[in-house]
């Protein structure tokens, strides 16, 4: 580990720390917990979460914030189950337009920003509603065929994983790598911890700023094409509470929502600490209620503790 | 010595911004392997010239030259891809980032597409080492000292590998070993012949690292000369010396024994430095002294927004404790901040709101705002300070920067303060207001008012105070009678060459 990675790393510890807690206290508490068929419950519940706060972390470290994300996995559930049952050229043709809509849908959010200086927060809650109101007509309610073959890829068992866990830990080795190894992620952290100093540096932030809510699109529209296989159909309504969660999950993990702190691995010990806790309070016989409860009280333990430091170390 | 080539030249450049004409027809010319010191008083326009040659900037008129060739830069990329490099004096450093990935931002080593930190770390080591300086590269720039970012941000205008290095005010926050480090580097770099400029206001910059000064002085070419046929005397005489244009409302000739505010050795953590200073009943004291030596954040301590971490606050005899603007407010402390649109005023409320942002209380029963009684008190406040306006309903930001400032101080004179704190307090106005807010603070402290000017206008420092107070480092470097103060004594202060005590 070098350079600043290691202090980026640093941020993810308390995440890691209440994630290996989650498990030790659930394996004590319930013999049925620590399993190999529960493991692969959990880790493949929390795939497609993992994967949209990838996504969520990319528009975070540049200090902004992808709210449409739950609306790009809606369509693409939807275009999944539309096209796709006719065979592999239907389910190519769903997964290219799946992909389009969401590489667009933050082209229009980045240019939103870039060009009209409107606040992330808006123009992607703009979109998200827009997306909302397309799959509505597309799809009023959960419906369609998803090509059986893709379901059972999907769905395949290596071990304790599951295929879809597996292209969540494939998303964030390449995420990974994007950030931390190459010149593009060395600009999204630059541009995150100030874009007039990264601009005087010379560095196109506004390029930099569309081309990561492209990417935010591209990598929720990849979590939403995984979700229809999970699903077996298309839902208008499904990627709803990813928007919230997928903040939830890199904040919890240490992303900062100022921008330009923070790495992609705890984003997914964020993902399956929030997983975790339907896991365990569902065993337990708990409403999904009081989930929403712990949900909520950990941001805010997560965001408190961001503000403590950061008010230490200015 | 035989000069070397010119690399790149400016040839009569102006610069306005809304009419208002900070640069010009200046030329320059930055010659291979020479240093040249470019010194001026604040606003003289030595900045808008390094921003226009580096392409930070666009001239309005003129030229400038690469290897005698017409370019136009459009951003500071442009002007980087031509070779050249400004070192900014705000520091512009990533601060999450390492020192090494700082330096070497856009231009990052890498093995088969993926940026090899190792080397990349080696080559910033190299660099740091370059200049003299032994700072870990690994290290986060937020664990660095000012001096320690200073040098960082130095070597990664030098990583570019430029042939024109800008650097601003480079010593600012480098003590006196690492200033000659800093002199040495500038020395070799000359050898390779690499063009250095360098803006500064202390001489020993200028005479440790430059071959030629130029002096600007309100936009205009006043002097140009080899270093050593010059001594800073000259210098100091050329950035100076303004015709004194009489404007200011006559001064106090007697300072009453009554004081009104006193600091004693309050402190700033290391911005402000155990400054003390007394205020009387009815007085104007000016604060001068070049940008940045502390006293943005004396005047925001004053007002609570930046509050003292050690030393006494004293209103009228009595030890106060100023924590924030609110207990100011409270202590009938009124503060007129230098950024008017950030902080002076709600931009796109009305011109009535904003007047009377500060005395609801007053117009109100209820809770609800007495309307009548209201306006009746925005149209006196507009007439009293001559505010030019259609109608008190229209947006503030659709005026005048001077409408708009006389809003800000019709704002606070609505609370009856009887401390006013004024941080540039005519800066971007048009003359007739500038007068007119003259004159209204000599008529203040004719009711009473006590009066702190902080202001970085020579002139109006000397004209407006009653008592000067220069600042350097955070520090006070001297006090003079404003009826005794001239620009040569202020900017001996102000540039700390120790000659204060000179009859």
């Amino acid at each position: 580990m070098k350079g600043s990675v290691k202090s980026h790393i640093k941020q993810a510890i308390p995440s890691l720390v209440i994630m290996v807690f989650m498990v030790g206290a659930a394996s004590a508490m319930s013999s049925r917990f620590f399993t190999a068929a529960n493991l692969r419950n959990v880790l493949t519940q929390t795939a497609v979460l993992a994967i949209v706060s990838a996504a969520q972390c990319f528009a975070l470290l540049i200090g902004g914030i992808d709210m449409s994300v739950s609306s790009v996995i809606s369509v693409s559930t939807i275009f999944v189950a539309m096209f796709s049952h006719s065979g592999p050229a239907g389910l190519a043709f769903a997964i290219a337009l799946a992909l389009a809509v969401g590489a667009f849908t933050g082209f229009v959010n980045g240019m939103g920003i870039v060009r009209f200086q409107i606040p992330a927060m808006i123009i992607t809650i703009s979109t998200q509603a827009f997306l909302k109101g397309i799959a509505l007509i597309l799809m009023p309610s959960s419906g369609g065929k998803v090509n059986q073959a893709f379901v059972k890829v999907i769905k395949t068992r290596v071990g304790i994983f599951s295929v879809a866990f597996l292209l969540a830990v494939l998303t964030y080795a390449s995420a990974w790598l994007v950030l931390h190894y190459t010149r593009f992620g060395r600009r999204i952290y630059a541009v995150g911890n100030g874009e007039l100093y990264a601009e005087q540096s010379g560095i196109d932030t506004k390029k930099i700023t569309v081309m990561v809510y492209v990417l935010s699109g591209l990598i929720a529209a990849f979590g939403g094409i995984i979700l229809s296989a999970r699903i077996s159909s298309g839902n208008p309504l499904v990627g709803d509470s990813y928007a919230m969660d997928s903040v939830a999950a890199a904040v919890i993990g240490g992303i900062s929502m100022n921008g330009g702190v923070g790495t992609i691995a705890g984003a997914l010990s964020g993902a399956v600490i929030l997983t975790l806790i339907n896991n365990i309070m569902n065993s337990m016989g708990i409403s999904p209620y009081y989930q929403y409860i712990l949900k909520g009280a950990l941001l805010m333990f997560s965001l408190m503790l961001f503000q403590i430091k950061r008010r230490r170390t200015v | 010595m035989e000069r070397g080539k010119v690399m790149v030249e400016g040839r009569n450049l102006s610069k306005e911004f809304n009419g208002n004409v900070v640069l010009k027809d200046v030329s320059i010319q930055c010659v291979q392997g020479e240093g040249l010191a470019l010194a001026g008083e604040n606003g003289a326009g030595k900045s808008t010239l390094m921003n226009i040659i580096s392409g930070g900037l666009s001239p309005s008129a003129g030229t400038i030259l690469a290897d005698g060739k017409e370019c136009h830069f459009s951003c500071s990329k442009d002007g980087r891809k031509a070779g050249i490099a400004f070192v900014h004096q705000e520091l512009s450093l990533m601060r999450e980032m390492t020192a090494g990935e700082n330096i070497m931002l856009g231009m990052e080593p890498r093995r088969g597409g993926w940026i090899d930190q190792k080397k990349l770390h080696e080559q910033a080591s190299a660099v740091l080492e370059e200049i003299g300086y032994d700072i870990d590269a690994y290290e986060l720039v937020r664990n660095l000292s000012p001096a320690q970012r200073q040098i960082v941000e130095i070597a990664k205008a030098w990583a570019a590998s430029p042939r024109v290095l800008i650097f601003d005010e480079p010593t600012s926050s480098l003590n006196k070993a690492e200033s000659d480090i800093l002199f040495r580097f500038i020395g070799a770099i000359k050898k390779k012949g690499v063009s250095v400029i360098v803006i500064s206001h202390r001489m020993d910059d200028i005479f440790a690292t430059c071959d030629r000064v130029m002096v600007l002085k309100d936009g205009m070419f006043v002097f140009e000369s080899p270093v050593k046929d010059t001594d800073s005397d000259e210098i100091i005489s050329k950035m100076v010396g303004r015709e004194f244009k009489n404007v200011y409302p006559p001064r106090n000739e007697v300072l009453s024994s009554d004081i009104k505010l006193e600091l004693k050795n309050v402190s700033i953590g290391d911005l402000v430095k155990s400054v003390s200073l007394q205020v009387p009943r009815g007085a104007v004291i000016g604060i001068g002294g070049l940008e940045g030596q502390g006293q943005r954040h004396l005047s925001r301590g004053l007002f609570g927004i930046e509050p003292f971490t050690s030393g006494e606050y004293v209103i009228n005899g009595q030890a106060k404790k100023i924590a924030s603007p609110g207990d100011a407010v409270r202590n009938k402390i009124a503060f007129v901040s230098d950024d008017r649109k950030a902080e002076g005023l709600f931009l796109d409320l009305s011109c009535g709101e904003n007047i009377l942002s500060l005395s609801y209380r007053r117009n109100s029963r209820w809770g609800f705002v007495k309307k009548k009684q209201a306006d009746r008190e925005i149209l006196e406040g507009i007439r009293q300070m001559n505010i030019k306006l259609d109608d008190q309903r229209q947006a503030v930001k659709s005026l005048s920067g001077g409408n708009q400032q006389k809003i800000v101080f019709s704002k606070w004179i609505k609370t009856n303060p009887q401390i006013l704190i004024l941080h540039e307090p005519t800066r971007g106005i048009d003359v007739q207001s500038k007068l007119e807010i003259y004159e209204l603070i000599r008529r203040l402290t004719g009711e009473g008012v006590s009066v702190l000017v902080f202001t970085s206008d020579m002139l109006e420092l000397i004209g407006i105070s009653d008592e000067i107070y220069v600042m350097y480092e955070g520090r006070i470097s001297g006090r003079v009678a404003g009826k005794d103060a001239t620009e040569e004594a202020i900017m001996q202060l102000s540039a700390n060459t120790g000659k204060e005590e000179r009859p």
